[in-house]
């Protein structure tokens, strides 16, 4: 009698051979990601930055946007009124009607922010401090520097002028501006410097810069 | 041969004089119209994609230059598909103005499929400080920012910027105007600016702190925001769609577990599970308009927009500012 003995069908190197070919186009795939990531955009590099759109409270990402958009108002104020300087708070306020710097129901809700004019001789802007640091801390806007000194003829061009628009925040109970309003100074002092950026959409195909 | 003066003479002798007169007369009448022709063919079209960029762009250049909407009057840009006729109009542009960040995307593609697939476009945004979107519109991609809330023409500042921006822009392509389009942008942002600091000044105290808004659909928050408030919850799960039996339950509860006093519905889409939620939730509701309606008009932005802040003052005052 012949026995043939018949091992149980069994798919032991297909498997394998399957198995091997997942690794493989998981390993591609894996590089494949690696070597196309980008890296957040939002991470940003010195660390007395602070980023608009993460690390902003809502009142003050407001009072933000106001005071980038209220610039180039304030530098054409200043190139047409020649030798008048920059405005006043309260040309600011009643002649421009700007905001952050009007008293109205939306600044009593951002933190009722008291402005000042600062300068140091170098540089000059406005300071706002706020009554509710909860809400909304101190902010501080630097005009561009040629704007910020003496010069106030260079303002000509001042609708342009929305992206040097250099605005600082500081949490602090009691902020205090430091005695020169150079970068090292303002950070020694616990001011960090709002930076934004721009994205085109997520959601587009063929996006822009 | 004839000196100088006995020439001048015989020009101006009466009958001469008539013909001078006339052919003075029709060379300058053709210089002006050589010279309108040039201007007419020197102008330059800008196309649009939203109702509030064609007010933008048309206070900006005024008859300087051409505005045309991408796409048709009585399409929603939210569900907007490309038309082979739109695409076509595409390609006689000179730029295209976009807000970039999510409203318009079909923009790119009507570019790409176009006759001029390299149109230079105009980033409205690129200098706008935007907002996270919130609910819906970041399902899938978790919500950290990186899909942004693409309606930052509903708000006064947002817009002002917007403006800077396009007339800065227009100015590099056609340097001639660039002056006009930069004062243009600068008294249409007095305007638009006015138009808040009226609605503000209606409010005799800031909203109390304890009054908790929802929307319909998430396009208010860069508005909201200018009267210091910020969207508690928006209720519709993707716009346009309205929740199920079982969504606008969940819905309810949440809004009365957040203690939400109003919501600003949606003009443009009314729907009836908006009438259920003030019935059995007795939140106040108003409408405000997403400026996406409508025929294209340079004053459709400030009419619509004073419209949605004094909507947005009404609610403040009666939720008890």
């Amino acid at each position: 009698m012949t026995v043939q003995r018949i091992s149980p069908a069994s798919a032991g190197h297909e498997t394998w051979i399957t198995v091997l070919f997942c690794a493989f186009v998981i390993a591609v795939a894996g590089a494949y990601i690696s070597w196309r990531h980008v890296p957040e955009q939002h991470a940003l590099a010195a660390a007395d930055t602070i980023d608009a759109r993460h690390d902003l409270t809502p009142a003050e990402q407001g009072i933000y946007a106001d005071l980038r958009v209220a610039l180039p108002e304030i530098l054409a104020f200043a190139a047409e009124e020649e030798g008048a300087g920059l405005p006043s708070i309260g040309q600011l306020r009643d002649e421009l009607v700007l905001s952050p710097f009007t008293d109205d129901a939306a600044a009593a809700r951002r933190g009722a922010h008291r402005w000042h004019a600062v300068r140091d001789g170098e540089r000059a802007g406005y300071v706002g401090l706020s009554e509710d640091v909860s809400v909304a801390g101190a902010l501080l806007m630097l005009l561009p520097l040629e704007q910020g000194g003496h010069d106030h003829a260079q303002a000509a061009h001042a609708p342009d002028s929305g992206e040097q628009a250099e605005v600082w925040v500081n949490r602090a109970e009691k902020a205090v501006l430091p005695g020169t309003l150079g970068r090292e100074a303002l950070a020694s002092a616990g001011w960090r410097r709002v930076a934004m950026q721009f994205q085109a959409s997520v959601t587009r195909e063929r996006r822009q810069p | 041969m004839p000196t100088f003066l006995t020439l001048s003479r015989r020009l101006f002798h009466p009958p001469a004089r008539g013909l001078v007169i006339l052919l003075v007369g029709v060379l300058l009448v053709a210089a002006a119209s050589a010279v309108q022709a040039q201007e007419q063919a020197k102008r330059l079209r800008i196309g649009v994609t939203l109702h509030p960029y064609y007010s933008y762009v048309a206070n900006i250049v005024g008859d300087r230059a051409e505005v045309v909407p991408l796409i048709p009057v009585g399409f929603n840009p939210h569900a907007y598909e490309p038309q082979a006729e739109d695409i076509r109009r595409v390609g006689t542009l000179d730029v295209v103005v976009v807000n970039g960040i999510g409203h318009d995307d079909f923009a790119d593609r009507m570019i790409a499929a176009s006759d001029r697939p390299d149109l230079p476009i105009i980033e409205a945004n690129a200098a706008v400080p935007l907002l996270g979107a919130t609910g819906a519109a970041t399902r899938g991609v978790g919500d950290d920012g990186k899909v942004v809330n693409p309606h930052t023409f509903l708000s006064i500042t947002a817009s002002i910027a917007q403006v800077n921006t396009i007339a800065k822009e227009l100015g590099r392509l056609d340097p001639d105007h660039a002056q006009a389009y930069r004062d243009n942008a600068r008294k249409y942002g007095r305007t638009l600016r006015k138009l808040r600091a009226d609605a503000l000044g209606r409010l005799a105290q800031a909203p109390a702190d304890d009054l908790r808004v929802a929307t319909i659909h998430g396009a208010y928050d860069y508005l909201l925001r200018e009267f210091g408030l910020e969207v508690t919850a928006v209720v519709e799960p993707a716009h346009g769609i309205e929740p199920s039996p079982s969504q606008l339950k969940a819905t309810m509860d949440q809004l009365s577990s957040l203690d939400v006093k109003v919501i600003f519905s949606e003009l443009d889409f009314p729907s009836a599970y908006v009438d259920t939620i003030r019935r059995e939730t007795g939140v106040r509701l108003y409408p405000l308009t997403h400026i996406s309606h409508g025929e294209y008009t340079a004053d459709k932005y400030e009419k619509e927009m004073a419209r949605n802040l004094d909507t947005v003052v009404r609610a403040i005052q009666e939720a008890g500012a």
